[in-house]
């Protein structure tokens, strides 16, 4: 008996060695590139951080001084930083919350009405796969004094002269733009939600006599509630770190006007060439992100 | 009816009074109030191209290459990922959720540590320089959607092939393509139309010879004035592609978000 015992394990032995490593070329010919951008990430952060503690002007890292946490007081205390802040946190929270009841209620149009017409549905779709810069521009195109269509017939028509630039109303210029184009990303999220609620709930609510309002109140919004919530964080997130559209529509404002966190980031590291400060900013929002973001996910887990 | 038709108008505006604004002649461009019949003319599209200044030949050439590079590799790398993911249920804990928190970061955070070490490297002003930081990104969505496609491969025929003695390699290249050819496209459309539409680094990375169609566009706007012709039709040929690109890939969108049930 016991001979037999020992030619199994053998027999066995050899296939778990066969399969020990079969694991290990797998892992090696599929996770290279994971770790890759994982280890190329960590880098860029750890490099990050080193050259914040020196003030590098301009790219130049050989004649960059060791400043220690001088960036980091520096950033904390300057104005255009948080005014930054205060600006990217407000066209966030308004824009993400009109895209959010926009995109619903398009959503919801489009799916009692229109359920699977292709072409209507696309149409609707095409803001979102347009670069936002390019979008951007479109849009001064559009609102431009000069050659804008809608300025010039304000004009014509109500001889009102609507500058969509100006200081005052830029920023609502600013929010309808974000409107205009990610509504449909809210609206696209929201209608797929509605697509996956089995049939079988509508009918047998119907069945049981519930009118379309209560069905819309107590059956698809808790339906679709999670669905809607990830969106609208998704782009509250987006639209916090916006950047090219502003960007090309404004340059960040007059001044430091309409300059988000990203925008007032990159013209201290890129216009003003302070790369040291740039990058103690760049880390300064990381963590605060980090942050709000970790905390969010806690809120949201714990809901359900 | 009329109301869908209003609401589809409103968010196309922009698009099609680019359209418009590039097929009208210099004259017309200034008329108030802006002219809607007019006689168009495609002189800005041919000026773009034959200007020596501009150049925008060569900005298609490159947003055309960067975007195509990156989408093969990020499929090409990201694949096999998302299938070790799924099959074997290895780096789910860890992979997946830190991937997806990446996405919450502003990218301008990596732009300064970019910019210094592609300089290092001189890797400035090259499409490879932009490609890397493209797939930086792009592999990260990739696996995302690529995770979320696969899931609707049947285990079944995953284990009988393995009972058949395949090699994983060959299931990787023999079984799983066919099966999700669509998904992979859709994924690939939807990486190529990001690095098409990137901004923030081609703006830092470029400087002449790898400038891109977006940062290329904001190019017209010179000192002397904005040459609203040729800007707008820049931006149409820049925006037409996605916007052809969009019908085809709605209906894997919609199977992405809704968890891949359909009615």
């Amino acid at each position: 008996m016991p001979i037999i015992r020992d030619k199994f394990s053998l027999l066995f032995k050899k296939e778990e060695d066969k399969i020990k490593r079969k694991k290990f070329k797998n892992f090696f010919l599929i996770f290279p590139l994971e770790l890759f951008v994982i280890g190329g990430l960590i880098f860029l952060i750890i490099f990050t951080i080193y050259i914040s503690f020196f003030n590098v002007r301009f790219g130049n890292l050989h004649e960059a001084n060791f400043v220690g946490f001088s960036n980091y007081i520096n950033i904390l205390s300057s104005e255009g930083f948080w005014n930054s802040m205060k600006f990217s946190l407000k066209f966030a929270i308004v824009v993400t919350l009109l895209e959010t009841v926009l995109g619903f209620l398009i959503a919801y149009y489009i799916f009692s009405k229109f359920k699977g017409n292709k072409i209507i549905f696309t149409l609707l779709l095409t803001p979102i796969m347009m670069a936002p810069s390019l979008y951007g521009l479109m849009n001064r195109i559009l609102l431009n004094n000069f050659v804008g269509f809608i300025p010039s017939y304000i004009n014509y028509f109500f001889g009102i002269n609507i500058d969509f630039f100006n200081p005052d109303i830029v920023f609502y210029t600013l929010v309808l733009i974000d409107v205009l184009q990610w509504t449909p990303f809210v609206m696209l999220i929201a209608y797929s939600a509605l697509l996956g609620i089995p049939k079988q709930v509508f009918e047998a609510a119907r069945i049981d006599g519930a009118n379309s309002f209560k069905i819309l109140i107590n059956i698809t919004i808790p339906y679709i509630s999670s669905s809607i919530i990830a969106a609208a964080i998704l782009r509250f997130l987006e639209a916090f770190r916006s950047f090219d559209t502003i960007y090309v529509l404004t340059g960040g404002g007059p001044g430091d006007l309409t300059s988000t966190v990203s925008i007032y980031i990159y013209k201290v590291g890129f216009h003003l060439g302070y790369q040291g400060l740039a990058s103690a900013a760049g880390l300064i929002l990381f963590t605060i992100m980090i942050v709000i973001t970790f905390n969010a996910m806690k809120l949201i887990y714990r809901r359900w | 009816m009329v109301f869908i038709i209003l609401i589809i108008l409103v968010f196309n505006i922009p698009f099609l009074n680019v359209i418009i604004t590039s097929l009208k002649s210099k004259v017309d461009l200034i008329s108030y109030p802006p002219k809607i019949i007019f006689k168009p003319t495609f002189e800005h599209f041919e000026n773009i191209f034959t200007s020596g200044t501009f150049r925008f030949g060569k900005f298609l050439y490159n947003s055309f290459v960067i975007a195509l590079v990156t989408s093969l590799f990020s499929i090409i790398l990201t694949l096999p990922a998302a299938y070790y993911i799924l099959f074997f249920r290895k780096g789910k804990r860890f992979l997946l959720p830190m991937v997806t928190n990446l996405r919450s970061i502003p990218l301008i955070i990596f732009a300064m540590p970019i910019y210094l070490s592609f300089k290092q490297l001189s890797l400035i002003d090259t499409r490879l320089g932009l490609i890397i930081v493209h797939l930086l990104v792009d592999i990260p969505i990739s696996l995302v959607l690529l995770v979320n496609f696969l899931q609707s491969v049947p285990k079944e025929i995953i284990e009988a092939a393995r009972i058949d003695g395949a090699a994983e390699s060959k299931i990787l290249i023999k079984i799983i393509p066919p099966m999700v050819s669509s998904s992979i496209v859709a994924t690939f459309i939807l990486c190529f139309i990001y690095s098409w539409n990137e901004f923030l680094f081609a703006l830092i990375l470029s400087i002449k010879n790898t400038t891109t169609l977006t940062v290329g566009a904001t190019l017209f706007i010179t000192a002397w004035g904005v040459q609203w012709g040729e800007i707008s039709a820049a931006i149409v040929i820049s925006t037409i592609i996605p916007f052809v690109l969009t019908f085809y890939i709605q209906k894997h969108l919609i199977e992405a978000y809704s968890g891949g049930l359909k009615e």
